[in-house]
């Protein structure tokens, strides 16, 4: 039973990050109705300029977080000027499609800068707490209030503010939205930046628990996507939910069922299984007749 | 143009054939890795460029399962020259299974699916895959990784294909070979109606085009030619190590593919040689700086300038340019010449042809003892909680143009949907010429006669006015003259000879409208279903195409089953009418019945032209 709820515990704090990813996913797809291949490859990016300040050069992590969340944002800012906004009137499977070449790119700055070597990133914190003969690494405890409180921001800032009931109205009915005055553009860059912000967190926050390579952070983002299928691709607390959810059970995966791979795997196995269950019925739907989004 | 391309192509294998008598044997090496990718970057081309289908994962969805194939053949005793042809073929089953998994899914669900289901092959199947087989091959040295297994290059004779140059040949014909099918037909129907329900899936269904064994067709086509690239790329590596398959060269090569240009077999060609030779060709000279791991950043780069500027990639750069920005569509604007066109034909038949036949026919009395078209028994649909048609019943016979009328909601859309086979009833039943089709699927009830158009206007927007028509004659089953001299026959009894080279997205809306009515004759329908052809036309629009409707019928004799807001419309062509109301038959009779039918006149009518002879009225009296 202990053992039990130490795997679930361990599988809590990589739920925690994948939320933060999926979470990104998500505010993305809500708000382009673009599927983004490349939250993965920001988070890694981040990680890298982190990784560079805080271990490689050993600047303390109160410098080299803020600074790293500032490379985030240029990321996120860059990637909509970028690639985005050239692409606004193509359909969402081209800006899709594009997302993948941003993957590239970013996988191929990594690739120069760090020369792709994996490396290991210095924790914000190496302590301990115990309760009994549970325990868990602060790492992992901040990692998940990180997630709370940036599910809890989210729902807010989405609900309650004037820019996210834009980004809200985006969601629902895009032509709509721009009619009351929602800038398009504007809607696809504060996203970005969100999105990549909450990547970089993810990236930051466990990879110290994992290891620091140019792909590492794309097969979490794969793993994320059952979350945010679970949450059908709308709603951010599901999303959360789910995250958690599919870490402990790849935790608890990796605990008790001893198939090589099967550890890594199991958030592909059960982005599939998801996909087999709430086929339809997610944001990502079967196309539809006479929806008035075509231009005409 | 057709001689420029073969111009090209000949060049190209004359070039291919010479090349390893020319170059160096590391050079012949290359190439052969160019035309291996060639065949891989074809295999996207069929799978996304053709049918629509994202497949994200194809190095190991295809490529790889092409490799263990081919291995797992030459270990059973196949000569290897013949475990290279036929490993493609063993992938079949694999494929089937994730083409009838995947088929369920669209868009960007799809690309989720073949993401997840191939990483489970990349880094469980494989992985485990390779060890065990690295562990019972005998006499297998593994020098790289516990999970390499060594795969010989074919034989044949004493010769033997296994230096640089003979393999060469051999991935080169067998590249030839399969190019040659896939081009082939990619020209005919088939590759049309692919191309068909890439854009409009719903409308291709209606078109009778069977929109599910195409897309698992293209799927199972598209991992076989993977299959037959991955046994090749096993046999030039001689061996296969698990992580070669890899979402890396996934990404990549659609990278290369979409660069290439993703909807033609030329694209695949330049995209095997951009994948292959880029790296060689920069790796010296000035260059330089872009070698190595930094040629992602070309890829990456080239990929969304292709997408952004040149969506059919280089292979279609002299193609229209600019086409998914959408930003030729010149929107509503009138085009004098086919309401010109319209208008001619309207005052050259006057209001005649429509009043003639409807002489002709009008006999409400007998109207059931003529031989039956559609008969819809007692419909019942709910969607959730909304009950949209709750017992409704209508009979067409041939040749008749009948109206269905009725208050936004009444159910007329699901009624329709319910006929053509997009929507399948909770209770009730849909007779077509007395047969029952209630379960038959949309587009095998395209085949047995219904044709519709949709309120919405539903074209194939990057095919011509013409090549939409000559889209649309799936079912004819003709070759391909014949459709063509059907499409031009159509084109020019609907007033559209003049903008038969045009694009949908040029014409005004009075023109799609007859598109539409083109395309869904085009399979000569026994029923043509039009759903709401009047709406966003003026008077003068509404007026044209209901001369145009009403002649086509004189000319093809099919029968019509309307649903129109537009009474002036409904008064000159419907010979009977009738009205719904939350899913029920509230009234039915001749046009002139209906004006005078109070219950008609309380519901629907009557509220409606009060509001609108009043409406304005009021309005200036409350100011």
């Amino acid at each position: 039973m202990t053992n039990f709820l130490q795997y679930a515990a361990t599988g809590l704090a990589g739920g925690f990050a994948t939320a933060l990813l999926a979470l990104g996913v998500v505010m993305i797809y809500r708000s382009t109705r673009v599927l983004s291949f490349v939250q993965g490859a920001i988070a890694s990016l981040a990680t890298y300029v982190y990784y560079q300040l805080g271990t490689a050069w050993s600047w303390p992590a109160w410098v080299a977080l803020p600074l790293a969340i500032v490379a985030a944002i240029a990321i996120g800012f860059l990637v909509d000027l970028l690639a985005m906004r050239p692409l606004r009137r193509a359909d969402a499977l081209t800006r899709t499609v594009a997302t993948l070449g941003v993957f590239l790119v970013i996988l191929a700055i990594i690739r120069v800068v760090w020369h792709g070597g994996e490396t290991f990133v210095h924790p914000l914190s190496t302590s301990i707490a115990r309760i009994g003969t549970f325990s868990l690494s602060v790492q992992q405890i901040i990692t998940g209030i990180v997630a709370v409180v940036a599910s809890v921001a989210l729902v807010w800032w989405t609900r309650r503010t004037y820019t996210g009931l834009g980004l809200s109205a985006m969601a629902e009915d895009p032509s709509a939205a721009r009619l009351l005055g929602v800038s398009p553009g504007r809607t696809s860059s504060l996203t970005w930046i969100v999105s990549a912000v909450l990547a970089a967190l993810a990236g930051i926050l466990v990879t110290p628990l994992l290891v620091l390579n140019p792909f590492q952070m794309t097969l979490l983002m794969v793993t994320s996507y059952a979350a945010a299928l679970l949450g059908g691709f709308i709603s951010l607390p599901l999303t959360l939910i789910g995250a958690v959810l599919v870490g402990a059970g790849e935790s608890l995966t990796t605990g008790y069922v001893n198939v090589s791979g099967l550890s890594e795997t199991f958030g592909f196995i059960a982005v599939f299984a998801i996909l087999l269950i709430s086929r339809g019925r997610g944001g990502a739907a079967a196309p539809s007749l006479g929806n008035g989004s075509e231009s005409w | 143009m057709v001689t420029g391309r073969r111009g090209v192509t000949l060049a190209l294998l004359a070039a291919l054939a010479a090349a390893p008598a020319i170059l160096s044997g590391y050079w012949t090496f290359v190439l052969t890795l160019a035309v291996i990718y060639a065949l891989l970057a074809l295999s996207l081309v069929v799978v996304t460029g053709w049918s629509g289908q994202l497949n994200l994962h194809v190095a190991a969805l295809g490529f790889g399962w092409g490799s263990y194939a081919a291995f797992a053949l030459v270990t059973y005793g196949l000569p290897v020259t013949w475990a290279l042809v036929l490993a493609g073929l063993l992938t079949i089953p694999f494929a089937a299974v994730v083409a009838l998994v995947a088929v369920r899914f669209r868009g960007l669900e799809l690309a989720i699916a073949t993401l997840a289901i191939g990483l489970i092959f990349e880094r469980l199947v494989f992985r485990n895959l390779g060890e065990s087989l690295a562990r019972s091959a005998p006499g297998v040295t593994t020098p790289f990784a516990s999970s390499f297994v060594s795969m010989p290059r074919p034989t044949i004779g004493g010769a033997g294909f296994s230096g640089d140059a003979p393999f060469f040949y051999f991935c080169l014909v067998l590249a030839v070979v399969v190019f040659a099918l896939v081009w082939n037909v990619g020209r005919r129907a088939t590759g049309r109606s692919l191309r068909a329900l890439r854009e409009r899936e719903v409308l291709a269904e209606t078109l009778g085009i069977p929109v599910v064994r195409y897309r698992i067709g293209a799927f199972v086509g598209s991992i076989v030619i993977a299959g037959v690239a991955g046994a090749l790329f096993a046999s030039f590596k001689q061996g296969i190590a698990p992580d070669s398959y890899n979402l890396d060269l996934s990404f990549q090569i659609l990278a290369a593919t979409v660069i290439g240009g993703i909807y033609s077999p030329g694209g695949a060609v330049i995209g095997g040689g951009l994948m292959a030779l880029l790296p060689e060709v920069v790796r010296s000279g000035p260059l330089q700086i872009f070698g190595g791991e930094r040629l992602f950043l070309v890829f990456g780069v080239g990929m969304i300038l292709v997408l952004w500027r040149l969506p059919a990639g280089i292979a279609g750069w002299r193609g229209r340019r600019g086409r998914v920005n959408g930003e030729d569509g010149s929107g509503e604007s009138i085009d004098e010449i086919s309401v010109g066109a319209l208008t001619a034909i309207a005052s050259s038949n006057g209001n005649g042809a429509a009043g003639i036949v409807r002489r002709l026919y009008h006999s409400p009395t007998d109207r059931h003892a003529r031989r039956p078209l559609l008969r819809v028994d007692d419909l019942r649909v709910r969607f959730g909680g909304v009950v949209a048609l709750d017992g409704a019943s209508l009979f067409v016979p041939e040749g008749e143009i009948c109206a269905l009328i009725g208050p936004n909601g009444a159910g007329k859309s699901t009624l329709f949907n319910c006929v053509s086979g997009l929507v399948t009833p909770d209770e009730g039943r849909v007779y077509l010429q007395g047969g029952d089709v209630t379960e038959v699927s949309a587009h095998r009830r395209a085949a047995f006669g219904i044709g519709r158009t949709f309120q919405t206007v539903e074209v194939f927007r990057e095919l011509t006015v013409r090549e939409n028509l000559i889209a649309a004659g799936y079912l004819l089953r003709d070759d391909d003259r014949v459709v063509a001299e059907r499409a031009d026959a159509l084109l020019s009894s609907l007033g559209l000879g003049t903008v038969a080279d045009q694009l949908p997205g040029d014409l005004p809306l009075g023109s799609l409208r007859a598109v539409q009515i083109g395309m869904a004759l085009v399979a000569r329908p026994r029923l043509l279903l039009l759903d709401e052809p009047s709406a966003g036309l003026d008077d003068r629009q509404t007026a044209s195409l209901a001369s145009l409707i009403s002649q086509a019928r004189a000319e093809y004799g099919f029968g019509v089953l309307l649903v129109e807001h537009d009474m002036t419309m409904v008064a000159s062509l419907a010979e009977h009418v009738y009205v719904l109301d939350f899913g029920r038959v509230i009234a039915e009779g001749t046009p002139q019945d209906i004006r005078n039918d109070p219950l008609v006149l309380e519901k629907y009518l009557g509220a409606d032209w009060a509001d609108a002879q009043t409406a304005p009225r009021r309005r200036r009296a409350a100011r």
